[in-house]
């Protein structure tokens, strides 16, 4: 037996490949999730459609879920096109979330908001920009440092990243539980639960936090949807049409054809990143001002999916939105399967069968990438 | 001030041999030029196969009837075999099939949380469908043969002793030796006659097996019971001890009793209870203190093995 390289494989060869391994890894899931649960496959799934897609609004926070998590993935996909294994979006997005809600706090405690006479319109007008630009300044700072450190001393930026989210984390807690402000502008209430932010603004006007159509629940969901939506369109492009997105294909191929082509390949890492973590920031933003809310797990694992979205799609946008609905899918509709005695299906079952799936598609790649000979092994030309 | 002492350290080396046992696995998988980033998985799911034997085992013959030797052993195993199965996973699609370490890595993180985190609550509620009403599993019975209380035990030593002999491993065997050449050039190792996928099966594995015990530590004598278990800060933090200890499983014993000592040290200052959050933050910046400097300084013997993160296929040139 001799395993040898493949040359390139038609592209939709590879994602009949990639097809076929999801579509074997979800009966498989089916099947766990059939032998522990013992309920007919049918019914769970009719379960998971109607607690996600069963009214206007719960299509909306389903869509909304997915299009936070495409944001993410959108977001690290550029550094990792790069070849830049940024595993740091946890805490860029949660940095991002951290600013734009400390803005709604300490911006909201300014007089000018605290007046009546001052109309929503205008203190929409102020606090809107300033959690926006708060959030992706701190998004872009999370991702400008491992890169600036990996383009000077080439600091391994996979390690970095991934402390990064602890500090970030560490920091978001420590001024969360100390800052003692006067009570209603308060952080969340204690250190687990959700607490509104700005609540007592919330029914009436609303300041940083997204509207909601004639009241209607779940119509908040639909900015960050069409902001996202955006999102991917101009990503989309920018990768492909972009002098930028032409010197990040090249120097994730190959750093050193990059610098003997004239890129300077310290500036495409730098700018990159800041793209990267500005992105996550932004999410950041979108994520606490479409709940009203912050707390330690807002983003919950997103960080981490996200680079295994942008991984399983190839960087490819389209595919991205269906791995981010199928992995939705998976962790908000298993909440929806009834419970057997004993056992209660979770986030962490769909977690489970959320990682059996993606060592389907890792596995699959290497039918992608190469070929099984079997018998002698024949002399190639080259 | 010394009875402070007196009752702190036993309390950081508790809570320091998780990462402890986390670090010198991950330090063995790196010198074979794999970053696992699925330790914290792994040592979730060595967590909850002690655990559940553990369970098991005292579910059939009751707590009183219980043998020391099995109720020792039992956990123990089937932590190893849970253990020896993710890393078999992990080498399974990172060398046979060449994937990517650092997505293959995730994976298993966020395999190995939510299977013991299922795990957990299912067997938290089957627990419950027997007499006791606990809300977390019991497991009352064997813990006395892990630590009497308070104290660190004997998987403590256990942990010291396999940190010093995977320290003297790498650095006096012949076998140690050439498994750091295939950290550092797979390519070079294998033109010497060294069998590199045999070595970094091995080193992962065992790397796996040993950093699955920290997730037993951490059950048995560390939280001592099973809820909601922050396995997974451990597995992290392990990862950042590798950087700051750069790849020296002995500095590790003392850095691991450091970092338990500042994870626990805002809880048992009464003036500082405000501080517990930043006290918690100081190993995650000196860790990327030293990687910086570490990456500044460029001194030979500080360095990542070349190779990390990077799969070999010999035909690649």
């Amino acid at each position: 037996m001799h395993i040898i390289k493949r040359d390139v494989i038609p592209a939709w060869k590879a994602w009949l490949i990639r097809g076929s391994a999801i579509l074997i890894a979800i009966l498989l899931c089916g099947l766990i999730t059939y032998m522990i649960t013992r309920l007919n496959p049918i019914t769970v799934i009719q379960n998971m459609f109607t607690g996600l897609f069963g009214s206007g609004r719960k299509t909306m926070k389903t869509f909304y879920q997915v299009a936070i998590l495409l944001g993410v993935s959108l977001a690290v996909t550029p550094a990792f096109k790069m070849r830049f294994w940024n595993i740091g979006a946890e805490g860029q997005v949660l940095i991002g979330a951290f600013a734009a809600a400390a803005c709604m706090i300490y911006i909201g405690r300014t007089p000018l908001f605290l007046s009546g006479s001052v109309s929503p319109a205008v203190k929409n007008l102020i606090m809107f920009p300033a959690m926006v630009i708060a959030a992706v300044a701190f998004g872009a700072l999370w991702g400008f440092l491992p890169a600036f450190f990996k383009s000077r001393w080439n600091t391994n930026e996979t390690l970095f990243t991934l402390m990064m989210n602890y500090v970030a984390l560490q920091i978001f807690k420590f001024i969360k539980n100390n800052q003692t402000v006067p009570t209603r502008f308060r952080w969340t209430p204690d250190g687990t639960t959700v607490g509104m932010i700005n609540s007592q603004y919330k029914n009436s006007f609303g300041i940083g936090t997204i509207p909601k159509f004639n009241n209607k629940p779940g119509t908040e969901c639909l900015i960050p949807i069409i902001i996202v939506a955006l999102l991917t369109v101009l990503l989309y492009l920018y990768l492909k049409y972009s002098k930028h997105g032409f010197e990040i294909a090249v120097v994730g191929e190959s750093e050193r054809t990059a610098s003997y082509a004239g890129i300077k390949v310290n500036r495409v890492v730098i700018r990159t990143m800041i793209l990267s973590g500005a992105i996550c920031g932004l999410m950041g933003f979108l994520l606490v001002s479409t709940e009203g809310s912050i707390n330690d797990n807002i983003v919950d694992g997103r960080g981490y999916t996200a680079v295994m979205v942008s991984w399983m799609s190839q960087f490819n946008p389209i595919g991205m939105f269906f791995s981010s609905l199928l992995l939705v899918f998976m962790q908000f509709g298993a909440k929806e399967v009834p419970m057997p005695d004993g056992v209660s299906l979770d986030k962490n079952f769909a977690n489970m069968l959320m990682a059996i799936i993606l060592f389907f598609i890792i596995g699959c790649e290497f039918i992608i990438n190469y070929k099984i000979q079997f018998g002698r092994h024949k002399k190639r030309e080259v | 001030m010394w009875e402070f002492l007196v009752a702190f350290i036993p309390r950081a080396i508790v809570n320091g041999m998780p990462l402890l046992f986390g670090s010198t696995g991950e330090i063995l998988t790196e010198k074979s030029g794999n970053l696992n980033l699925g330790i914290p998985g792994i040592m979730f799911v060595g967590a909850i196969a002690g655990t559940t034997g553990a369970f098991l085992y005292e579910q059939s013959v009751g707590a009183a009837n219980m043998n020391a030797w099995l109720g020792t052993l039992i956990p123990v195993l089937s932590c190893l075999v849970g253990s020896f199965l993710m890393g078999l996973l992990y080498c399974f699609l990172t060398v046979t099939l060449r994937a990517n370490q650092n997505v293959t890595g995730l994976s298993l993180t966020i395999f190995g949380t939510g299977l013991a985190n299922f795990l957990g609550g299912t067997l938290i509620k089957l627990a419950k469908t027997d007499a006791s009403s606990a809300s977390s599993l019991t497991i009352s019975g064997s813990l006395k043969y892990f630590s009497a209380g308070t104290d660190p035990g004997w998987l403590a030593y256990v942990g010291i002793g396999i940190a010093i002999l995977v320290s003297l491993f790498l650095r006096y065997t012949r076998t140690g030796l050439q498994l750091r050449a295939v950290g550092e050039n797979p390519a070079t190792a294998d033109a010497a006659g060294i069998n590199v996928t045999r070595y970094k099966y091995l080193a992962t594995i065992i790397g796996s097996m040993i950093a699955g015990l920290g997730g037993l530590y951490y059950i048995m004598v560390s939280s001592q019971t099973w809820s909601e278990p922050k396995i997974d800060a451990s597995g992290w933090l392990a990862i950042a001890l590798v950087i700051f200890t750069t790849w020296r499983p002995s500095l590790s014993i003392f850095a691991s009793i450091g970092f338990g000592g500042l994870l626990i040290l805002g809880t048992r200052l009464d003036f500082a209870t405000e501080m517990k959050e930043l006290f918690e933050l100081v190993p995650y910046v000196v860790t990327l203190i030293v990687l910086i400097i570490v990456s500044l300084r460029k001194k030979r013997e500080n360095q990542p093995p070349q190779s990390l993160g990077l799969a070999y296929f010999r035909e690649e040139r």
